[in-house]
Parts: structure tokens; C-alpha cells; sequence
């Protein structure tokens, strides 16, 4: 155990170069091709300062596996009128089934094939489930468990109410969801993300800007951190609660279960991907929770991004292992009870 | 560059120390870094969002 603490501690200063090592190439050729896409929505620039006549008060829906434990609709039912509801795509799914649509559902991953998925896949079939086991396996949202049956659902709810869907969509997001998001006739607002500093010489954050002019936001690694970052500097809330913000796994999920099993038991051999893994004690809700070098990685990465804001974070999570002094833990209803 | 080498033996043979279980993981976890091994988006540490971007 105290090795594994080592090695996990260790790599978070690797994690930054291998993410981009990983992903340039990708995220080269989805920003290329979607340039001819570019007119199908607008700037992000158009969304600053929105409050979608709400109060400037943001709700972020992560798509941990706390938003199933913990279930929140009842609170989310009843503020969904008076605050800025902000989902990651991984949480759209659960959002609509509940009949909350979202002002804004951000999406950003590369990934050719998965992220679709979120948004119902017109395409899917057998012979792709067979190639990919991701919804089979994954800890978010077990109902994506049953592929077929889900996405047959999430289909005919994104149809239905995609023309109310906002999407802050990344200019990475892959061909398959600028396709299906402009065929569920939802307003796009397209931003970029950070992928190096702009002042660097050769940048290619710059390189992309100079191109499409689009405004350059830092995701914070993930979705989940994006769609704060968007609450925090482009909507300019002040307040802004999170659920579903693990950034960690229940202690019961199996190891098979986690997000990057497949690939780190395909390159790294059983006994060596504990090292990839880390309990960790949440104080708050007398618990313990384990994480991954990624989700890890996303923890400190959002922590910094914690430390250079003037607004107030709310994990209202009830759970994971984002705690810490730079946020506020308490439980949605209160939340809501006190600011709304 | 020229190559500066020295006209004496060293009395030890000099063996390289062998890398730990964690080095190993290390060096791996780099070399199959175009894999799926990192997050979903790069970061870049204290950026927040630009507008525009001053010409170069």
C-alpha cells in the first residue's frame, strides 16, 4: 500500500504530458474537422454573462456514481426554475429521464466512438458493442449497463428535447457528436480548449485561436471541471454547488468496474495496477474512497483551479474526495434552502 | 560535441543500480503514454479562459 501511495503521488507530475501526449494528435484532427462545422453554432463569447433568467447561481451534475447513490431530483425538481443547471454529457441521460432539461450540457472528450453514446448513438449496433465494453463495465450510470435498451431511450429523449438543449461543445468533440448534436437540432455554442499556454513559442492553443477565434477555456482535464470552469468565467456565477463530482469510487466498486481498467491491465500486469489506485478518507462523510491516477489527477487539478477564483464552491456531492478548505461541503438541500 | 574520454581505468567496475518495481512503472506508463492512459482534456496550470489573444 505504501508503495502504491509512492507511485500515484509520483506520476501526478507526468500526468499533464502524458494526457497531452495521448491526445494531441487526436484533438489536431477533430479541431481541423470541425472547422467546417463552425457555422452550424455560435461563439461561447455568446453565453457570457447568461443567467437563462434565473439567479446567477450555478447546480454543476457530474456524472460520478454519487449522482445514482445519492439520488438529489426531488431538490433539483424544485430549484430547477431559480438556478443555472450546468450537466456534463455523462449526466444528460439521467437529467432528462428525470424530466430536468438543462440550460447548458457541456461536452468536450476526443474519444471517436464513446462520447456519442451520452447523446444516443443512431448507429449503434452489435458488432460495436462487441468491439468496446465501456457502458458495459463503466460506474456512472449502470443504467447505460442495458446498451441497447438505453441508448433506444436516450435517442427519443434527445429527439424530443434537443431543440431546448444548449451545448457548450468542445472543438475537439469527435464527428460523431457534432453530427448528432447538430441533428437534434440543439444550439451549439463552440469554445476551445487550453492545450498548451498561448505565450509558449509555437503554441498550438494559439495556433487554434488564430484559426476559428474562438474563445480558449481550461477544462481542468475533464467535463465536469469544464462545466465549473464555464459557471465560474464565462457565466460568471459566484455560486456554484456540485453533485456528482466523485472524482473517486465507491470502496464496494470492483477494481473491473473503474474507468481505466481495460487499458491498464492490457499494458501493466494484474498485480501492478493496485499501484495505479488510492484510498482515500473522506472526514466529512466518515468514509473511505478509493481513486485512480487519472481522477486523482483531476482532484488536483481542480483544487488550483479552486485557488484562482473569487467564487464559492458547494460539493454537494455526498460523497468522493473533493473536501478540503477551498470548498464548502454540504447537502443540496441546504444548499438550496439557504441560497435560492 | 566533442567526446572527452578519459586515458585511465577505474579500479571498481562501475554496474548500473538496478531500477525499483515503481521506475519500471514509470517508464512504461510514459512509453504507452499515447494510449489511454491520461484524462479526458489537457490542463494547463493557472489558465482560466481568453477572449482573444494579444498578436505575437
Amino acid at each position: 500500500m505504501t508503495k502504491s501511495k509512492k507511485f500515484i503521488d509520483k506520476i501526478q507530475n507526468k500526468m499533464g504530458d502524458v494526457t497531452y501526449k495521448m491526445l494531441i494528435k487526436r484533438i489536431k484532427k477533430n479541431i481541423s474537422y470541425n472547422y467546417s462545422y463552425l457555422k452550424k453554432g455560435s461563439s461561447i463569447k455568446f453565453l457570457k454573462n447568461q443567467n437563462f433568467g434565473k439567479k446567477k447561481i450555478a447546480i454543476i451534475i457530474g456524472s460520478g456514481p454519487s449522482l445514482k447513490r445519492n439520488d438529489q431530483t426531488t431538490v433539483l425538481k424544485k430549484c430547477k426554475d431559480k438556478v443555472i443547471i450546468i450537466a456534463s454529457d455523462g449526466s444528460l441521460f439521467y437529467c432528462l429521464k428525470n424530466n430536468i432539461v438543462p440550460d447548458l450540457v457541456v461536452t468536450l472528450d476526443s474519444h471517436p466512438t464513446r462520447i456519442v453514446r451520452w447523446f444516443g448513438d443512431e448507429n449503434l449496433n452489435l458488432n460495436k458493442l462487441r468491439k468496446d465494453d465501456y457502458f458495459r463495465r463503466q460506474d456512472l450510470d449502470i443504467d447505460f449497463r442495458k446498451e441497447m435498451l438505453a441508448n433506444n431511450l436516450l435517442l427519443k429523449l434527445t429527439n424530443k428535447f434537443g431543440k431546448k438543449l444548449n451545448i457548450a461543445l468542445c472543438t475537439t468533440s469527435s464527428n460523431a457528436v457534432v453530427k448528432r448534436l447538430i441533428k437534434m437540432q440543439s444550439k451549439i455554442y463552440w469554445w476551445n480548449p487550453f492545450v498548451d499556454d498561448p505565450d509558449k513559442k509555437n503554441s498550438i492553443s494559439r495556433k487554434i485561436f488564430n484559426k476559428n477565434k474562438l474563445p480558449l477555456i481550461n477544462s481542468g482535464g475533464n467535463t465536469g471541471s469544464a462545466a465549473w470552469m464555464i459557471a465560474d468565467c464565462v457565466l460568471g456565477c459566484r455560486k456554484i454547488a456540485m453533485i456528482g463530482m466523485d472524482f473517486a469510487y465507491y470502496n464496494d466498486t470492483k477494481l473491473n468496474r473503474t474507468q481505466y481498467y481495460d487499458f491498464l491491465t492490457k499494458y501493466f500486469s494484474r498485480k501492478n495496477i493496485y499501484h495505479f489506485f488510492k484510498k482515500i478518507y473522506n472526514p466529512i462523510t466518515k468514509s473511505n474512497f478509493y481513486t485512480d491516477h487519472v481522477y486523482y489527477w483531476y482532484r488536483k487539478c481542480f483544487f488550483e483551479m479552486l485557488s484562482n477564483t473569487n467564487s464559492i464552491t458547494y460539493n454537494c456531492t455526498g460523497g468522493g474526495i473533493l473536501f478540503g478548505k477551498s470548498i464548502k461541503f454540504v447537502d443540496l438541500k441546504t444548499f438550496c434552502n439557504k441560497y435560492i | 560535441m566533442a567526446l572527452l574520454k578519459g586515458n585511465y581505468k577505474l579500479q571498481k567496475t562501475v554496474t548500473k543500480g538496478k531500477l525499483t518495481e515503481e521506475e519500471k512503472l514509470e517508464i512504461l506508463l510514459e512509453k504507452k503514454a499515447h494510449k489511454k492512459l491520461g484524462g479526458s482534456m489537457v490542463y494547463v496550470s493557472k489558465k482560466k479562459v481568453n477572449w482573444d489573444l494579444k498578436p505575437k
